[in-house]
C-alpha cells in the first residue's frame, strides 16, 4: 500500500471520530496504528473496522454488510446507503444554521447508472476525480428528488479505477440544449464565440483559467477551462470528457486535464447559433439558462420598485435604518422596476435597471424624483401592467421560482388585427 | 412555496368548474379544475368592471364583477386585503381592468354546486386595445387545453406522462390529466363555440375602429381644406341621429338583464337603420362608455 493511500485510510477514521478524539491523535498516529494491522494481512476494511471501535466509533453496520446500489436505484429516506461512484464535482457551499454561518459541502457523484448530486455536512475524505466507495450515507427526498446526504457515520473508501465498468466513464454525447447539471461527462462540438483569460489563486498558488462562451446550433453555454487547451475565439472545437458543473445555478461546461479538445474542420456558422426561445414554464423546470430569450406579461409591480437609495458603500439598498453593514450612510437614489413577468405557462421575476426603467416609462430618474411614491407607482402600473415584454439574458433558478437577468427588455405593442388572422387559422383546426 | 403562474382561462370555463384541490398540508396551494384542465391557483385576466358592491357596513368586504365576451369573473375582496378592498371603490364602472387574482371555491353544504370566485392581488385600469389582447390569447391557450383534452379522449389511460410525450406543456398536461376523471369531455363542443364567438367578438371591434378612424380622417382632411366639399356636420348630424335610435331601443326593452345584440338590429330596421349601420353605432356607443356587453351578445347601458 502506498504512503499516500494509507493516509487516506488514515484521514477517513480521522473524518469518523468526534472533535475531542480528533484532537487527541494525529494522522500519523492512525496510519503507524493502522500499517501495525495491515503489516499482518489484515484487510484494509477490516483494520479500518477494528480502530474505529477502538477509538469508539459506533460501527453497527460496517461496510460490507450492505449491498451495493446503483445511483439510478437508490430510494428516498433510505438509510445505510452503499454506492461505488466517481466524484465528479465538489464543491464547498456556505449557508447559515442558526444564524451562524456554516461551511457544508456538495456535488456530483456518478456512476454507470447516472448521476447524483450528494450534501456533506463535513469534509468528505475525497477529491474531484476520484473513485470512492460510500458507506452509511442516506437519502432524503428534497422537491420531489432524490437527495444524497452525508452525515458523521458516512464511510468514504478509495477504490481503483476499475471498480466502476468502463462505460461509467464515456462521456456523453450531447447537443447544448441536452444539457443539464446532472448530465456528467459529455462529448460535443461547439463553437467558441468568446474567450478571455483569468489569473486565480488557488491555494496560494497563482493559476491560469479561461472562461467563455460556447455554441452550437441548439444554444450557449457558459464554459470554464482549468488548462490551456490554446482555445481561440471563432474556432470550431470537438470537446471529448468535459464535465458539467452547476455554477449560480446555470450548467457550465468545465474543461481540465481529463479533457481532450481539438480543432475540428467542419465550422459551426455563428448565425446558425440562436438564441434560444423558451416557455416560461421551461425555466421553471431546469436549473438556470444561459442566454434564452423570453416574453410575457407584467402581471405584477412589486414593493420596492420605484426611487430607492443605495449604500455608498457597498451598494445594498438601504433600509429605513441604513445600511445592514455600513450603518448610516448618505444613500446614492437609483430607480429599478421589480417585476413578475407570466406568459400564462409559467412566470419569472425580473428586475430592470434603472436605464431599462428610464425607456420603458418614457421618464427620466430626475422626473420620477419630483413624484411623490404612489404617483410613481400609478405610473409604472400604466406603462407595464398587463402588456407584453420580450427579455433576453440569463435565468436563475431558486426557491421561490425564477428570476430573470434581462440583458434586454423591450415592451411589445402586439398588432391585434394581425393577430386575429393567426387565431383564426389555428381554430380552423378545431373544426 | 414556488410561486404559481397565472392561468388564462375566459370567464365561462373558469365558472363551469366543479373541481377544487386542496393541499393536505396546512400552507399548501389549492387550486379550482377547470373542465379544459386548467389547475388554476393564479389567475390573470382582462374586462370589462361592470360593478362594486360594498357587502359590509364598514365598507370591509365587498364583490365586484368583471366580463369578458364569454361570461363574468365574481372578484370578493375583504379585510385581510385592506388595500384592495380599498382600491376597487375607487373605481370608476365600467372600465376595462387587468386583474391578476387567486383562485377561490365555494361548495354550499347542501348540494354539488361549486362557485368559483377571485380574490383579486392586482388590479390596473387598461386600454380596450390591451383587452382584445388578452382575449386572443386566452383564446390561444384555450384551444391548447383543447387539443390535450380531445388527445386525452383518445388514450387508453390519461397520464400527465402520456400526454407530455405526445407533445403537450407540462401544466396543461397536469392539468388535463385531473380534470379528464372529472368532466364529460363533450363539453368540448361549448367551449369550440366559445372560442369563435370571442375571436368574432374582436374583429367585430377592430372593423369599427377602423371605420371610425376613416371617418376623423376624412373630416379632420376637409376641416385642413379652404373650400369644404361636403360639410362634415352632415356625417356627425347621421351618427348622432343613429346613436340616438339606438339608445332609445336599448333603453326601452333592457330590463334588468340587457337586450340580445339581435333584438338591437330587429327593432332599429323598422326605424330605418340597416344592420351594418347598427354594428358601427353600438360599437361606437361601446366606444364612448354609454353601453356595455355584460355577456356576449347581449348589451346594456352604463
Ligand atoms: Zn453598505
Amino acid at each position: 500500500m502506498t504512503n499516500e493511500n494509507l493516509n487516506q485510510h488514515a484521514q477517513d477514521i480521522l473524518s469518523r471520530l468526534d472533535d475531542q478524539k480528533k484532537k487527541a491523535i494525529s494522522a500519523q498516529e492512525v496510519a503507524e496504528e493502522l500499517e501495525k494491522f495491515l503489516d499482518y494481512g489484515v484487510p484494509v476494511k477490516q483494520a479500518k473496522q477494528t480502530l474505529l471501535k477502538k477509538f469508539g466509533v459506533n460501527t453497527s453496520v460496517p461496510p460490507g454488510s450492505v449491498e451495493r446500489t446503483l445511483l439510478a436505484d437508490l430510494q428516498p429516506n433510505t438509510r445505510n446507503v452503499k454506492l461505488v461512484a466517481q466524484v465528479v464535482s465538489i464543491n464547498p457551499k456556505e449557508i447559515m444554521v442558526k444564524g451562524q454561518p456554516r461551511t457544508i459541502f456538495s456535488g456530483l457523484l456518478r456512476d454507470e447508472s447516472g448521476t447524483l448530486p450528494f450534501t456533506a455536512w463535513d469534509k468528505p475524505a475525497m477529491n474531484e476525480g476520484d473513485i470512492v466507495e460510500i458507506a452509511n450515507a442516506y437519502t432524503r427526498e428534497w422537491r420531489g428528488k432524490v437527495q444524497l446526504n452525508f452525515g458523521n457515520q458516512v464511510m468514504i473508501e478509495q477504490k481503483e479505477k476499475d471498480a466502476l465498468p468502463k462505460e461509467t466513464f464515456e462521456p456523453k454525447k450531447v447537443t447544448i440544449n441536452e444539457i443539464t447539471p446532472l448530465v456528467g461527462t459529455v462529448e460535443m462540438s461547439a463553437k467558441v464565440l468568446s474567450v478571455e483569460e483569468k489569473e486565480i489563486m488557488v491555494d496560494e498558488d497563482k493559476k491560469t483559467m479561461f472562461t467563455g462562451i460556447l455554441g452550437d446550433s441548439t444554444g450557449k453555454i457558459p464554459f470554464t477551462a482549468w488548462e490551456d487547451f490554446k482555445l481561440s475565439k471563432e474556432s470550431t472545437v470537438h470537446i471529448k470528457g468535459g464535465y458539467v458543473k452547476s455554477f449560480r445555478g446555470m450548467p457550465q461546461v468545465n474543461l481540465d486535464e481529463n479533457a481532450e479538445v481539438k480543432k475540428q474542420k467542419k465550422q459551426i456558422k455563428e448565425s446558425d447559433i440562436p438564441t434560444r426561445s423558451l416557455h416560461l414554464f421551461e425555466l421553471n423546470n431546469k436549473q438556470g439558462m444561459y442566454d434564452v430569450s423570453v416574453s410575457g406579461r407584467v402581471i405584477e409591480i412589486q414593493q420596492g420598485s420605484g426611487i430607492i437609495l443605495r449604500c455608498p458603500e457597498c451598494n445594498q439598498v438601504l433600509r429605513e435604518d441604513g445600511c445592514r453593514v455600513h450603518g448610516k450612510v448618505d444613500g446614492i437614489p437609483d430607480l429599478r422596476i421589480k417585476c413578475v413577468v407570466d406568459d400564462g405557462t409559467g412566470s419569472v421575476k425580473t428586475i430592470m435597471n434603472k436605464d431599462q426603467a428610464e425607456r420603458v416609462i418614457g421618464k427620466t430618474m430626475d422626473e420620477c424624483k419630483q413624484m411623490n411614491p404612489e404617483e410613481l407607482h400609478s405610473l409604472l402600473n400604466e406603462s407595464l401592467f398587463a402588456r407584453v415584454v420580450s427579455m433576453k439574458g440569463n435565468s436563475l433558478q431558486d426557491f421561490y421560482g425564477s428570476t430573470f437577468l434581462a440583458d434586454t427588455i423591450e415592451v411589445v405593442d402586439e398588432d391585434v388585427k394581425s393577430k386575429v388572422d393567426h387565431v383564426r387559422s389555428l381554430l380552423e383546426e378545431l373544426e | 412555496m414556488k410561486r404559481e403562474h397565472a392561468w388564462r382561462v375566459f370567464a365561462m370555463e373558469y365558472n363551469d368548474a366543479m373541481v377544487s384541490l386542496k393541499g393536505e398540508e396546512k400552507m399548501a396551494p389549492s387550486y379550482v379544475v377547470t373542465p379544459l384542465g386548467s389547475k388554476v391557483n393564479r389567475l390573470f385576466f382582462v374586462g370589462v368592471l361592470t360593478d362594486v358592491e360594498v357587502m359590509s357596513e364598514d365598507g370591509s368586504f365587498v364583490r365586484a364583477h368583471v366580463s369578458d365576451p364569454t361570461g363574468v369573473f365574481t372578484l370578493f375582496s375583504g379585510q385581510y386585503q385592506p388595500e384592495m378592498t380599498e382600491k376597487l371603490q375607487s373605481f370608476d364602472v365600467p372600465s376595462f381592468v387587468a386583474v391578476t387574482g387567486k383562485s377561490r371555491s365555494y361548495q354550499p353544504e347542501d348540494g354539488d354546486a361549486m362557485y368559483a370566485s377571485v380574490r383579486p392581488e392586482q388590479i390596473v385600469e387598461v386600454t380596450a386595445s390591451l383587452r382584445d389582447q388578452w382575449i386572443l390569447e386566452t383564446i390561444i391557450h384555450t384551444k391548447d387545453r383543447i387539443d390535450a383534452v380531445k388527445e386525452a379522449s383518445s388514450m387508453d389511460t390519461v397520464t400527465a406522462d402520456a400526454l407530455l410525450n405526445v407533445g403537450f406543456y407540462k401544466p396543461i398536461a397536469e392539468g388535463v390529466s385531473i380534470a379528464f376523471d372529472h368532466y364529460d369531455r363533450l363539453l368540448v363542443e361549448k367551449y369550440v363555440q366559445m372560442l369563435q364567438d370571442a375571436v368574432d367578438y374582436v374583429s367585430m371591434g377592430e372593423q369599427a375602429e377602423a371605420t371610425t378612424t376613416k371617418l376623423e380622417g376624412s373630416s379632420s382632411e376637409s376641416g385642413a381644406g379652404t373650400e369644404p366639399k361636403m360639410p362634415t356636420t352632415t356625417v356627425d348630424e347621421q351618427d348622432e341621429e343613429a346613436e340616438e335610435i339606438v339608445m332609445n331601443v336599448i333603453k326601452s326593452q333592457e330590463g334588468d338583464d340587457g337586450i340580445s345584440w339581435d333584438e338591437i338590429t330587429k327593432k332599429c330596421e323598422k326605424e330605418g337603420l340597416d344592420d351594418v349601420r347598427v354594428d358601427e353605432t353600438l360599437n361606437s356607443l361601446m366606444d364612448k362608455g354609454l353601453i356595455y356587453e355584460p355577456v356576449l351578445g347581449t348589451i346594456k347601458t352604463t
